[in-house]
């Protein structure tokens, strides 16, 4: 059939993009255009796709705004921290990851279940609640967290293509749920919550579910950060470290993945231009934030995605394919 | 029982700032909705004004007090102006972002001016211990506490008893009716962010004078207490602001006295958590239905 | 066969009683009108039924395939999920989204992919997103409006709009159907066309219509029963021809003593 050829299209087009990037990248780290200084940039880059990415799953497809991102990530960071010095191996970064998620998801459904049932600002004021929590018991469990020191030494098992490999399946999975009847159901409850629930759809659910995949994204993020620089504390997981993620997704655009992962690699390398104006650097990043959100409140890229079937489209594959559908959101 | 009394007397000491503090986050998101994250920022200033203020021309405590409370009013007005004000009919989020663009932008700025140290804020006032028993209270304390309530019977009465508090109360509870009124709601909020930015300000002065030392950074951490106060009180609701400011005090420094003061803020959190799932609207919030 | 019936039906808010022991009876395929004066209770009556709001008093049983459900208690999806769709009096569409994803959402319940499905885009999901596209230009082609599939909802013109609405309830397959004044705001041309429409799914769908409609030439052409609330009450049930005639019904439209 001309519809399951398009979809089918779609989805191997996606995966050959991302190989023809992989080598790109390898390319460039082969010629030393990527040397060891901006291999760390670019680890950050992919680090902040996964968390922008899962952040606007929440924020800007189910409509709920979160503003405790960094905290799921602290969970990420210090289980593979605690768990990859006892167990140094490929195996003990995967159970660290698979901890981190299972407590994250817990985490995400016991702040998520009382409060995405109310409308209004709670659920927002919970998460910023909550990732505080978190920091708060990583510094008074010395034992298991070594405190307000952290941990370092981290084994270093992680390597940019991991990053760009868990990255890489992030977008595919969260752009894949989006655009399809879960997805849409989400976007629906961010439209109109009782106009959704009218056509049988469980609102709560939705939301959480969006939580939580989130949530376990965040876990991943805070994963490759624990084990690619070696190091954690829990300065590095305030509530400014969500709110950095927040403003990639909404500098690149809320509900849009494609704005996400744009304004995570435009912001790096902004910030690595910005380190040379040292004291005046946060005041020009403050100044652009407030400036961009006047002038294009609605992000670089709006809820505009990019589309790989408008490169493949011919004018038979009518009527109603999603990707048509996303090119006449565009429009 | 007399530890308990002397540590209610502190607590109510720093509740009383935080109470200052709420009712600016509590009247800006009462009539815009905006979770005004800039509010801790703006109390910072207020405390760098102060101590410019005392250390430039060396007036007392109460010529200070009011020039501060107008200079960071009119610098609250200002930031509504400049970065609020353009994005009123944009979604929410980006003004939400705009707010910690400003609140980066106030401290960052702050510390590029006055540079990162901390500094020491001048002693204006004859500071004395007064004791009743073992309960023991310094002239600082009832000044605080006399200055504060002062302030909040003095916004009670503007809100409640003039034209520009019935303006401001119909504008939040519906603003196109209000525009429709004859209501000039760019006034209105401009008049709301000078209210809650003087009220800042006032806090920024006293707590530079209780606890002698100012920095850029000091409006964060007492910006997300007093924005929890605001949430516990119900938000929106400015009796349940002052109520908020107060109990958040309290308990921090209950918590202080006789348990752990690193857990103090968890325990702030927690309660934070347990007022959302217990009564989401805050003590003395109002419920609010949607029309189908 | 009684499809819904209702007993006794109270909703108080605070003081204020809005809908007062109300009872009444839709049968499987019926075609029932609901009148009334503005501020009847009309909407509040539907927003009961859809469990939007919880009653005060009274049951509300449903009865699709010989297993009866009491949806008082129950909220709004687990109702559409028995088999009850609406439409807004205030259209209610997904303003951002096209005209064909606002239909597919409808159809969500009954046929989406599950999670991993679309995680992954299995050949399941290609399956049920095939399946559910075509059933829903189906749809849209009874209305008229397949060739605006890809429109936005908030581009379409008021009367798409409201028809619409109509359209995504259908994707949910629903035995009974509320129609909350489908009509406001159109032209008499506009409205004729609806009439004719809400005949037609009436014939060709099996299901049953409850329609709230303030123009009577549409409610009287159309109804096979119905009910008249004024206040809260219930203050008539019979056949248009019965209705037209009733001394109270005229009384509470007209006003007087």
């Amino acid at each position: 059939m001309i519809l399951m050829k398009i979809f089918n299209r779609t989805n191997i087009s996606w995966i050959v993009l991302f190989i023809l990037t992989y080598f790109v990248l390898e390319g460039l780290t082969w010629a030393g255009i990527i040397d060891p200084f901006y291999e760390i940039t670019v680890v950050n880059i992919f680090i902040n796709i996964i968390l922008a990415v899962g952040l606007n799953l929440i924020v800007g497809f189910s409509g709920q705004l979160a503003l405790g991102h960094a905290g799921f990530m602290a969970i990420g960071a210090y289980a593979t921290g605690i768990l990859l010095v006892k167990m140094p191996s490929g195996a003990g970064l995967i159970v660290s990851m698979l901890v981190g998620m299972l407590v994250a998801g817990i985490l995400a459904l016991i702040i998520g279940i009382p409060t995405l049932r109310l409308k209004g600002d709670y659920f927002a004021i919970a998460t910023l609640g909550a990732s505080e929590i978190i920091r708060i018991a990583i510094l008074n469990l010395p034992d298991l967290t070594n405190g307000a020191v952290g941990i370092s030494g981290i084994p270093l098992m992680v390597d940019w293509r991991f990053a760009y490999f868990i990255a890489a399946l992030t977008i595919l999975v969260v752009s894949n749920y989006i655009r399809s009847s879960p997805g849409r159901a989400t976007i629906a409850v961010r439209e109109d919550e009782i106009a959704a629930e009218s056509l049988s759809i469980q609102t709560t659910y939705y939301k959480n579910l969006a939580f939580l995949i989130g949530a376990v994204t965040a876990v991943l993020a805070g994963s490759i950060h624990a084990s690619y620089f070696g190091v954690i504390n829990p300065g590095q997981f305030t509530f400014n470290k969500s709110i950095d993620i927040l403003i990639i997704v909404v500098f690149g655009g809320i509900g849009s993945v494609t704005g996400s992962v744009v304004a995570a690699v435009v912001l790096g390398i902004i910030n690595v231009y910005l380190q040379q104006f040292g004291a005046l650097r946060m005041i020009i990043y403050a100044l652009v934030l407030i400036f961009i959100m006047i002038f294009r409140p609605s992000g670089l890229m709006g809820n505009v995605e990019f589309s790989l079937s408008k490169l493949f489209k011919r004018p038979q594959d009518v009527p109603g394919s999603i990707e048509n559908m996303e090119q006449e959101k565009g429009a | 029982m007399d530890t308990f009394i002397q540590q209610l007397i502190n607590g109510l000491s720093l509740g009383s700032v935080y109470a200052l503090v709420a009712l600016g986050y509590t009247m800006v998101y009462g009539i815009i909705k905006l979770l005004n994250f800039a509010h801790g920022d703006v109390y910072m200033v207020g405390a760098f004004i102060g101590y410019y203020i005392i250390a430039n021309f060396n007036l007392g405590f109460v010529p200070t007090l009011v020039l501060t409370m107008l200079i960071t009013g009119l610098i609250g007005v200002f930031i509504y102006q400049i970065a609020y004000r353009p994005l009123r009919n944009s979604t929410r989020i980006a003004s939400l972002i705009t707010a910690i663009g400003m609140s980066y932008l106030l401290q960052n700025g702050m510390i590029y001016i006055a540079g990162p140290q901390t500094r020491s804020f001048p002693q204006i006032i004859d500071n004395q211990m007064y004791s009743l028993g073992s309960i023991r209270i310094s002239t600082m304390q009832i000044l605080m506490l006399m200055t504060t309530i002062f302030l909040m019977i003095a916004l009670q009465l503007i809100v409640q008893q003039t034209k520009f508090g019935k303006a401001m109360r119909a504008v939040s509870n519906d603003p196109e009716a209000a525009q429709l009124m004859g209501i000039n709601s760019n006034q209105v909020i401009s008049f709301t962010f000078f209210l809650g930015s003087m009220l800042a300000g006032a806090g920024g002065v006293l707590v530079g004078m209780y606890y002698n030392t100012i920095t850029p950074t000091m409006g964060a951490g007492p910006g997300l207490k007093a924005f929890i106060a605001a949430v516990v009180g119900g938000i929106g609701s400015i009796p349940g602001a002052m109520l908020g400011g107060y109990l958040i005090g309290m308990i921090e420094v209950v918590i202080s006295a006789f348990g752990n003061s690193m857990i103090r803020d968890a325990v702030v959190y927690l309660i934070l958590i347990i007022i959302l799932l217990v009564r989401p609207n805050g003590i003395l919030g109002k419920h609010e239905t949607e029309k189908v | 066969m009684t499809l819904l019936k209702v007993d006794n039906l109270t909703k108080n808010f605070g003081g204020l009683t809005a809908i007062s022991h109300v009872d009444l009876e839709v049968k499987n395929n019926e075609l029932v009108g609901l009148i009334g004066p503005n501020g009847a209770g009309k909407t509040t009556l539907f927003n009961l039924l859809t469990g939007v709001y919880a009653p005060s008093e009274g049951s509300i049983t449903f009865n699709p395939n010989k297993e009866i459900h009491e949806l008082g208690g129950k909220n709004t999806s687990q109702i559409g999920q028995l088999g009850i769709a609406r439409t807004f009096q205030n259209i209610r569409l997904f303003k951002e989204l096209s005209v064909l994803e606002n239909v597919r959402i409808g159809m969500h319940s009954e046929l989406g992919a599950n999670l991993l499905q679309s995680f992954f885009r299995t050949k399941e999901y290609y399956r049920t997103e095939v399946e559910m596209t075509e059933k829903a230009m189906e749809l849209l082609k009874i209305f008229n409006m397949e060739d605006k599939a890809k429109t936005k909802a908030s581009n379409l013109p008021y009367g798409d709009q409201r028809k619409l609405e109509i359209v995504r309830a259908l994707g949910t397959n629903p035995k009974l159907l509320f129609l909350d004044e489908p009509a406001a705001g159109m032209n008499a041309r506009e409205s004729h066309e609806l009439t004719e429409l809400i005949q037609q799914i009436h014939n060709e769908f099996d299901l049953a219509i409850v329609l709230i409609e303030h123009d009577m030439k549409v409610i009287m052409n159309i109804s096979e029963r119905i009910y008249v609330l004024e206040y809260g009450k219930k203050i008539a049930e019979g056949k248009p021809q019965d209705i037209q005639r009733n001394q109270h019904v005229i009384q509470a439209y007209l006003g007087g003593e």
